[in-house]
């Protein structure tokens, strides 16, 4: 019933009630679950469906299902739409969503557990914004919760977010360990989808260091599992990686192709933030290959993405010497590396 | 819990079978409700009991699950009353202390009572999966 509900356009559904009963608990839970595995591989249609539920539930108030249930459903949509958002690098909305998800969770059973999910989508926004300190601060506070809870699989998610600050915060050799240890629990766990990231992580930390081999190696266990689990947001991150160690092993044209698949794809899943740094970081690349011309190209289609997202404020220096260049039809090369800079290199 | 939905309901009947006759004692003894009033909360309970346990965050173990069981039956029987103020007072001082006290309170007593059951000897208790 899920599955039809979603398929249905969100501006018939209410005039369907007797077909779609849109009010029942199970049906609810169900369009959650849905909607969850959909974060990592729609995110719009994830956020944008969220966001249609829970305004069903908010206004006018209903009643819904027993006891906390109507509480528990709009913290669990909130949330969703939160993490949505912070991966379409909409932060602002996503922290407003996030607050909303922690209002109706403090209400529900089990609070604690939800609230905690909540503050693991803070940290992961602290870490798209680069607070690496107050990562590596919270990080492993919360993995003791979440272990304290018996939440197993969540404390691994928290040491994630602890290893890509240790790689950010250039403790690479510290990152590595940490994300053999997360692929091997995640193996004792069985958790396909943590064994995927950790092995894209460790495809990334590797080619830091300089060991392509045990890159491509990660790269390679990771490739099956994300196309298994359909994980596009994860796709595009291993592919952004294949192409850096193509470059680096000075395999231009096969480096631009994977770049060009990442693209794509990051396209596709709406992710506009990634599509503005992977055009920046081709015409990085069509420098390298003497693409001069492409390479402009490139940074024109980013630049406007840039403005309307209103992305690394950080960089506004860069991207103002950038668009002076163009205007000589040129690309300032260091100004086009600081800005690509500011967006982080791919992470899981 | 069992990936497979029939094993799963099975599985969360059994430990929903486990905490019935403590969630029975907190609405009678602590909540003062008849028994056809308790049996109809109880089967709510039940249904609630399913859904909550697909909710992500969810902890598996019975010694885990049966905090937020009663919790929740604690907090139902607080709402029954709370339903019926300035009409009925509740003269019964079980159930006096009960509202006094608020559903978490009550709830954390009945799992110290049944911790202490299972445990007399301090030592921890074996986990349930």
């Amino acid at each position: 019933m899920a599955e039809r509900v979603l398929a249905t356009p969100m501006s018939e559904r209410l005039g369907k009630g007797c077909e779609l009963p849109l009010e029942d608990s199970e049906l609810l839970l169900s369009v959650c679950e849905v909607l969850r595995s959909r974060v990592e591989t729609a995110p719009t249609a994830a956020r944008d469906e969220a966001i249609f539920f829970y305004g069903f539930l908010d206004e006018p108030t209903r009643r819904i299902g027993l006891f906390d249930e109507r509480e528990y459903y709009m913290g669990e949509l909130a949330l969703i739409a939160g993490g949505s958002n912070r991966l379409l690098f909409h932060r602002e909305e996503a922290r407003r969503w996030l607050d909303r998800a922690e209002a109706s969770f403090t209400r529900s059973a089990n609070g604690l557990a939800h609230v905690a999910r909540v503050a693991y989508q803070r940290l992961a926004l602290a870490l798209e914004e680069r607070r690496f300190n107050e990562v590596l601060e919270l990080a492993p506070l919360w993995v003791e919760s979440f272990e304290s809870m018996g939440l197993a699989e969540d404390a691994l998610k928290c040491r994630f977010l602890e290893g890509i600050a240790l790689g950010e915060t250039s403790e690479i050799d510290g990152a590595v360990a940490v994300f053999l240890d997360i692929c091997r629990r995640a193996e004792d766990q069985r958790n396909l989808r943590l064994i995927a990231q950790a092995s894209n992580n460790l495809t990334q930390f590797y080619r830091a260091l300089g060991n392509f081999d045990e890159a491509m190696v990660y790269a390679r266990k990771a490739l099956p599992l994300l196309k298994q689990l359909d994980n596009r947001v994860g796709l595009v991150k291993l592919q952004w990686q294949v192409g850096s160690i193509l470059r680096e092993q000075g395999k231009l044209n096969e480096a631009m192709g994977a770049y060009r698949e990442a693209l794509d794809e990051s396209r596709a899943v709406g992710m506009r933030g990634d599509v503005a740094a992977l055009h920046l970081v081709l015409a990085d690349v069509m420098l390298d290959a003497g693409q001069d011309r492409q390479a402009e190209w490139e940074v024109r289609a980013a630049l406007p993405i840039i403005d309307e997202e209103q992305m690394v404020p950080e960089g506004f220096a860069a991207l103002s010497l950038l668009r002076n260049a163009l205007r000589y039809q040129q690309v300032d090369r260091k100004a086009l590396r600081e800005l690509h800079g500011y967006f982080g290199d791919s992470q899981a | 819990m069992p990936g497979n939905p029939s094993n799963r309901r099975e599985e969360v009947d059994r430990i929903f079978g486990r905490v019935l006759p403590l969630i029975d004692s907190a609405l009678l003894q602590h909540y003062g409700l008849s028994r056809s009033e308790a049996s109809e909360v109880e089967d709510c309970l039940r249904d609630w009991f399913h859904g909550f346990v697909r909710r992500p965050g969810t902890p598996c173990t019975l010694a885990q699950l049966r905090p937020h069981l009663l919790s929740m039956a604690c907090n139902a029987g607080h709402v029954y009353w709370s339903g019926k103020i300035g009409q009925e007072v509740p003269l019964d001082g079980n159930v006096q202390r009960s509202l006094t006290l608020g559903p978490q309170r009550i709830a954390g007593e009945l799992e110290k009572t049944q911790e202490a059951r299972e445990n007399p000897g301090g030592h921890l208790p074996k986990e349930d999966h």
